[in-house]
């Protein structure tokens, strides 16, 4: 019998798991059908976007009419940020803000006019923008997500040595099943080796399956730091290391404090700190 | 941040002027033009917009600004029109007086007027 179990552990897991980083217009060079080394590994799974700037002059969408908040979707996606304008016309008399008077979703190119903005509702405007053109994975690149690797394809329409921008983002702190058995496996067999007389590897005590618990969470966190730094360089893996880091020890402190009843008087790990004798 | 569509469609749409000059009696009659005919318009070579017209009398500046669209091909001229009284002088498109106008310019003066235009770059 254990104290706790993997799907106990993975739900304390969910609430503490750190958000995934999203990178964007990161250039690489593309040469023959070399791999790459992206700065970061364990990339979500078609987060990726291969793109590049080289439209020489902007779209023009128009004349668009703006009603109330609805969304007009442009011709194109993927706008280049900074890149919008809303117009009355050539003449540029009139041209309008953006984030006053309307907003764009670069990403999806939907733009709509702020019911606070200087566009009136109903007013035929024109929208001139630049956009990237987009890659398409596995026809002109591969993409190693786990690995965090990319190459061009054979045929790719990425011409060779071409310098290209990726957006991607990078997948939260994954915590695997063996992982977590393995944390089960050393924290039940630390507690069981240090309780006090009367208790057992069957007790039932809520206490026990608590302080397991945290226990368990402390080693996975630790070897989440572990982890964290093995990324490779240039990433945020230091300060995703430093948090695992002090959520490993803040449960550590947490499951002794619980399990004190449980065991002898001087455990064989205390997470208090011992001054030399 | 510099908007670089924004800088981009600025450039494509120059700014220009063409002067038209003339020394008036109480006649109606078309302002001499670049290079000192006056008839009925100068072509212009790409599409675009007239968007001011001044008038120097001497004495008064008047202006008018508004958005006349023209295409490439179109002849702009600048026309004084008796009122019986005054001039009303009037930008004018292939020979047909467009809304920018200025009015009340005097009898028997010289006429000073500038036309201010952008043409696109395509």
């Amino acid at each position: 019998m254990s104290y706790t179990s993997l799907s106990i552990v993975r739900a304390h897991l969910l609430n503490s798991d750190d958000d995934a980083l999203s990178i964007q217009n990161l250039p690489i060079t593309l040469t023959g059908q070399n791999d790459v080394a992206l700065p970061h590994q364990h990339l979500v799974s078609n987060s990726e976007t291969v793109k590049w700037d080289v439209q020489n002059l902007p779209g023009k969408d128009g004349p668009l009419t703006l009603s109330d908040y609805d969304k007009v979707q442009l011709s194109d996606g993927h706008l280049i940020r900074g890149s919008v304008v809303v117009t009355l016309g050539d003449t540029l008399s009139t041209v309008y803000t953006a984030e006053t008077d309307y907003k764009v979703d670069y990403q999806s190119g939907f733009i709509h006019r702020l019911l606070s903005g200087a566009i009136p509702a109903n007013q035929p405007v024109y929208v001139f923008y630049n956009c990237y053109a987009v890659f398409t994975g596995r026809t002109d690149y591969v993409l190693d997500c786990d690995r965090g690797t990319i190459h061009r394809t054979s045929n790719s329409a990425i011409p060779d040595g071409a310098t290209v921008l990726i957006d991607y983002a990078v997948a939260a702190g994954s915590v695997t099943d063996a992982l977590i058995t393995q944390a089960i496996v050393e924290a039940e067999d630390l507690i069981v080796r240090s309780l006090a007389t009367g208790y057992t590897a069957q007790s039932a005590d809520q206490g026990l399956k608590t302080g397991a618990t945290m226990l368990v969470l402390s080693f996975v966190a630790r070897d989440m730091a572990t982890e964290a730094l093995a990324r490779q360089p240039g990433s945020d893996a230091g300060t995703r290391a430093k948090e695992w880091q002090n959520l490993s020890a803040l449960y550590e402190a947490r499951a002794w404090e619980t399990l004190r009843p449980y065991l002898e008087r001087y455990p064989m790990h205390s997470p208090g700190k011992q001054a030399n004798a | 941040m510099v908007n670089n569509t924004h800088a981009y469609l600025m450039a494509r749409t120059p700014l220009s002027t063409m002067a038209f000059s003339g020394a008036q009696t109480n006649q109606s009659v078309y302002l001499h033009g670049p290079g000192g005919q006056n008839g009925d318009g100068f072509p212009l070579p790409r599409r675009g917009y007239v968007t001011g017209l001044h008038v120097w009398d001497g004495t008064t500046l008047r202006s008018d600004s508004s958005e006349i669209a023209f295409n490439a091909g179109d002849r702009i001229s600048v026309y004084c029109q008796s009122g019986g009284s005054d001039f009303a002088v009037k930008l004018r498109v292939n020979g047909t007086s467009s809304a920018m106008q200025v009015s009340g310019v005097p009898f028997n003066t010289t006429l000073y007027a500038t036309v201010e235009f952008m043409v696109v770059r395509e």
